[in-house]
């Protein structure tokens, strides 16, 4: 018992001071982009390594997910008899919850992730250090251009992917479930989806910054060789995967309270 | 001493790495325009004590001045503009592994100039030029070897023009042809009137560059003079790193 | 390539062990007690925001499309149960245990420790990537069910709370069948063989380094969340095409 309460008061504390490191991390990211002096060409690199090469993931994930919630709503419709709910219940959770949520999984996976094995890359190898004794801000330099970058990438391939969502959803009334797609269509239009596509970006962007600011904090707080890497990488994609739905609990409940 | 200024300085500085005591009350002063070099048996903290000079690392312990500022109070932004005067280039080489040796040195340039990329690429490759490595501009980090790869790295720092220099053993591990090309840059900038630290174990540097040593030994300044002074000194520590004796207590 | 040919040989090591019965029951258990334990927190915490999202988004969704709330509690049971319990548990499996793994077995390979392990003649994965692998199996079983269950318990405070619906009137089980409970379990299973699979291919494929440690782990949970996805769309699909 006395270890076990021992592990889980170490566990608690260790959770609030990267609580704590998290916010700092957040606050100077902010502070290092106004006045926006950041740079452009990293900028530039960072968009396209960041959002172009996370496309093809993201499309095959949204098809997917949109094929998963036909087909789930299809049990739903089979007892209540609402067909016109295949079209509205799968394209409102495409849109407002599922995709982003998931969207926002693989790109964390992908990108978050990928982004705390380089720093802590640099970090082990000194880099960092050395940006610093350059009298380069390693915040203004590495985290700011990847902040906007992930922000920015994960909100145009949330739009992009709710558009493969709901063709993916078409696609399985279509060939899996002998349903005409246009009644799938005729579903979806019955209920308002702008709110619901509003949200889900709005959801987009906040995940952006949990996953840029907790990939950020994660790689440059590495030590410890390839196995600090390694522990870097897992804490940080767990760290996002929680800061993600919580993110998504809030602005759920704040879009339902306005 | 000389009577020129002090440029940087600490004074009893102490620093501990949880129970390992590093450093304990090291007073150090560099002269404007001198060569100072910093010797010592490995491990005794000398890259420790020189991080302090630019605050990359705090002390428990004493002060660290440069000019007129107390360096080990200041915070991080007020820390750029010191090491834009003042830089530390690494004992490993820390060149940017996904950029080319030319972007390496104009990332600098771009940055605290506020020019535009191309205009830095264009000063980054002067740069280049004029240290005659201009055969590198393209190469990446990671295929060069090891004195080019520390040669690169000066070129990198002297692109800030930086008034103080602090080298942390730019020679050590090089064959003897790539350590003189190292050395004949030193003694360049110290025509051209730059401060220098040089961290080094390289007797033969020494002799050739120095005007003043400090020998850092158990966690203190063991010896501090002239260069003479250094090499025939009766204390048996420094006879022993001198004349690499067995016997002894390093 | 190279991952599929290493899956591959991990995979048949695997099942010829199974059928040899050498599994080394005690290592088994220290290594589902560690996965479950490891993930237990993290599961529970996401899984109670995932509940309460999900009531919300699906109560709101009602109110537009059929204007009450009788059926929110059994369809909210029904899913979690079929398809959000399971893919979610799955994802955060391979978040949390994948990731890990990767990570683990990638630092060895890096420093030849794996080698160092086929020299003495001990097959590494037998030692690493066996007990794993059934441990997660029953490790993912345990979190699904116990996610699910916290799940709905969270979104049963969220309908209570935010729609004013009765515990009493959430609480039903009437929309859930057999069939659900099957097609869960046999998702949860899936996920947890197949995580750990992946993540241990990526971690033993890993070169280079702390940065192929990197490349590998980042590898590990892109790859295997996107099987678990891929999964959990061909086994729901399979169970349409049954019922
Ligand atoms: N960040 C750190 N954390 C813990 N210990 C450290 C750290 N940096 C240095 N040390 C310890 O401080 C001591 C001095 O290190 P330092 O690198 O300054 O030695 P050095 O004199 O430069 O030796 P060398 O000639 O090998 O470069 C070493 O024993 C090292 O283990
Ligand atoms: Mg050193």
């Amino acid at each position: 018992m006395k270890p076990l309460l021992a592990g889980f008061g170490r566990e608690l504390l260790d959770s609030l001071a990267r609580v704590g490191s998290l916010n700092v991390m957040f606050y100077r990211t902010l502070r290092a982009l106004f006045p926006p002096r950041y740079d452009r060409e990293e900028l530039f690199r960072q968009l396209h390594r960041i959002g172009v090469r996370s496309l093809p993931i993201v499309v095959l994930t949204a098809l997917l997910v949109g094929v998963i919630m036909v087909l789930q709503s299809m049990t739903y419709v089979r007892k209540t008899g609402a067909t016109g709910f295949v079209g509205a219940g799968a394209g409102l959770a495409v849109l407002s919850e599922l995709g982003p949520s998931l969207i926002g999984l693989m790109f964390s996976g992908r990108v978050g992730a990928n982004a705390a094995a380089e720093l802590g890359n640099m970090v082990i190898s000194e880099q960092v250090e050395a940006l610093r004794a350059l009298a380069i801000d390693p915040i203004r330099f590495l985290v700011a251009p990847r902040f906007i970058a992930i922000v920015t990438s994960l909100v145009l391939l949330t739009v992009v992917g709710d558009l493969c969502g709901l063709v993916g959803g078409a696609m399985a009334c279509h060939w899996l479930l002998d349903i005409d797609w246009r009644t799938y269509l005729a579903g979806l239009m019955e209920v308002d989806l702008l709110d619901d596509f509003v949200v889900g970006l709005c959801k987009a962007a906040a995940f952006g910054g949990v996953i840029s600011t907790v990939s950020s904090n994660y790689g440059l707080t590495v030590t410890g060789g390839a196995q600090g890497v390694g522990r870097a990488v897992n804490g940080c994609v767990v760290t996002t995967a929680l800061g993600i739905f919580i993110a998504d609990y809030v602005i759920t409940w704040v879009w339902f309270q306005i | 001493m000389t009577a020129a200024h002090p440029v940087a300085r600490t004074v009893g500085l102490a620093k501990a790495f949880g129970a390992h005591q590093v450093l304990a009350g090291v007073t150090l002063e560099l002269s404007e325009g001198r060569c100072t070099f910093v010797a010592g048996p490995s491990g005794t903290g000398k890259s420790v004590l020189v991080r302090h000079l630019v605050g990359l690392l705090k002390p428990d312990a004493g002060e660290v001045w440069y000019k007129d500022l107390r360096v080990d109070v200041l915070d991080e932004e007020a820390l750029l503009g010191l090491r834009r005067r003042c830089v530390y280039v690494f004992q490993h080489p820390t060149l940017f592994d996904s950029m080319t040796v030319t972007e390496n040195v104009a990332l600098v340039v771009k940055y605290h100039k506020g020019v535009k990329a191309a205009a830095a690429e264009g000063l980054a490759r002067a740069q280049l030029d004029r240290m005659g490595l201009s055969r590198l501009a393209e190469s990446r980090p990671p295929e060069l070897p090891a004195g080019e790869q520390k040669l690169v790295s000066l070129a990198r720092a002297l692109a800030l023009e930086p008034e103080t220099l602090i080298l942390d053993e730019p020679t050590t591990g090089l064959d003897p042809y790539a350590a003189f090309e190292i050395d004949a840059h030193v003694r360049r900038l110290k025509e051209l009137g730059v401060t220098l630290l040089v961290i080094s174990h390289d007797l033969q540097s020494i002799r050739r560059l120095a005007d003043e040593v400090v020998f850092l030994f158990d966690r203190k300044v063991r010896y501090e003079g002239g260069v003479d002074g250094f090499f025939h000194s009766a204390d048996p520590v420094l006879d022993q790193f001198v004349h690499a004796r067995v016997e002894g207590e390093i | 390539m190279a991952l599929l040919i290493t899956i591959g040989q991990m995979l048949s090591l695997s099942l010829w062990a199974l059928v040899r019965m050498r599994l080394g029951g005690r290592e088994m258990l220290r290594q589902v007690y560690e996965t479950g334990n490891r993930s237990l927190l993290f599961v529970g915490i996401t899984m109670a925001f995932i509940g309460m999202i999900g009531v919300y988004e699906l109560a709101s969704t009602m109110e537009a499309v059929l204007p009450e709330y009788s059926t929110l509690g059994a369809a909210t049971l029904q899913g979690l149960t079929r398809e959000m319990g399971p893919i979610m548990a799955g994802l955060l499996l391979a978040t949390r245990v994948g990731t890990g793994m990767a990570a683990e077995i990638g630092s060895m390979q890096v420093s030849d420790q794996v080698d160092a392990m086929k020299l003495s003649s001990v097959d590494p994965v037998e030692l690493l990537v066996l007990p794993r692998l059934f441990a997660t199996s029953v490790a993912s079983l345990g979190l699904a069910a116990v996610g699910t269950t916290i799940a709905f318990f969270s979104g049963m405070c969220v309908a209570w709370l935010g729609f004013s619906i009765l515990p009493d009137t959430f609480m039903s089980l009437r929309f859930v069948v057999t069939a659900d409970l099957v097609m869960g379990i046999c998702k949860a299973l899936v996920f947890g063989f197949t995580v750990p699979l992946v993540s241990c291919a990526c971690g033993f494929l890993a070169t280079g380094g702390s940065e192929g440690v990197g490349r590998a782990t980042t590898r590990a949970v892109v790859l295997s969340s996107f099987i678990v996805i891929v999964e959990d769309a061909l086994i729901t699909y399979i169970g349409e095409v049954l019922s």
